[in-house]
């Protein structure tokens, strides 16, 4: 597996189960009513958990993958990273059009902040999407 | 747009001359080990320049190395 296959599937992984672990405490509605902070909080731990999963993670991948994890990204690792990125920015596009003009007029405070978070997951869970797509199924560009 | 796809030689090439191992070959064209894989699998579409790389190191024409099957 090409050493940048790994590390998205490491990104997806760590990005999917701390997101998970953020809105479904969000949306228990345990947090109701709570001040800001808290809900701040909440949020902070899980980028804490995605941080600490993400660095143990790149530590094995790279103790692992030997002479691949110091090479350059080559012309194939370029163009699918350019190809998820492309898929992604119009996921990213819609999101924010549809939580930064539609939203503001049908919710408010969180509701609004955790539909933009939730624009930013989809787009990347596209983003390693496409580029697992790309390593495993094969593309001509 | 015609249908097609391209059909390579490249790992019969690579065995033809010493035995060239995949990273061997990659270092030489400059690209990793498992794209020279995904070439030789049909699985990825070298650019042209890449083409032409791998056609040199092997001393033959761009059309003995792919070949354009419809």
């Amino acid at each position: 597996m090409p050493y940048r296959e790994k590390l998205a599937w490491l990104m997806l992984g760590a990005m999917l189960v701390s997101f998970t672990v953020y809105f479904a405490i969000a949306f228990s509605g345990s947090i109701e009513g709570l001040p800001n902070l808290r809900l701040l909080a909440v949020f902070a731990g899980a980028m804490l958990l995605q941080l600490v999963m993400l660095g143990l993670g790149w530590l094995i991948i790279r103790r692992t993958s030997g002479k691949d994890a110091g090479a350059k990204p080559d012309e194939r690792d370029r163009a699918i990273a350019n190809r998820a990125g492309h898929r992604a920015y119009y996921v990213m596009m819609t999101g924010l059009v549809f939580t930064g003009v539609y939203l503001p007029f049908t919710e408010a405070g969180w509701h609004i902040v955790h539909a933009a978070l939730l624009t930013y997951v989809i787009s990347e869970v596209v983003r390693y999407w496409v580029v697992l797509r790309s390593y495993r199924m094969g593309w001509h560009g | 747009m015609a249908e097609g796809r391209i059909d390579n030689q490249v790992r019969t090439l690579r065995f033809l001359n010493g035995e060239m191992t995949q990273a061997e070959l990659g270092d030489l064209i400059g690209v990793t080990r498992q794209t020279v894989a995904a070439i030789e699998a049909g699985k990825y579409s070298p650019s042209l320049e890449t083409a032409f790389r791998i056609a040199r190191v092997f001393n033959k024409p761009l059309e003995d190395v792919f070949q354009w099957k419809e």
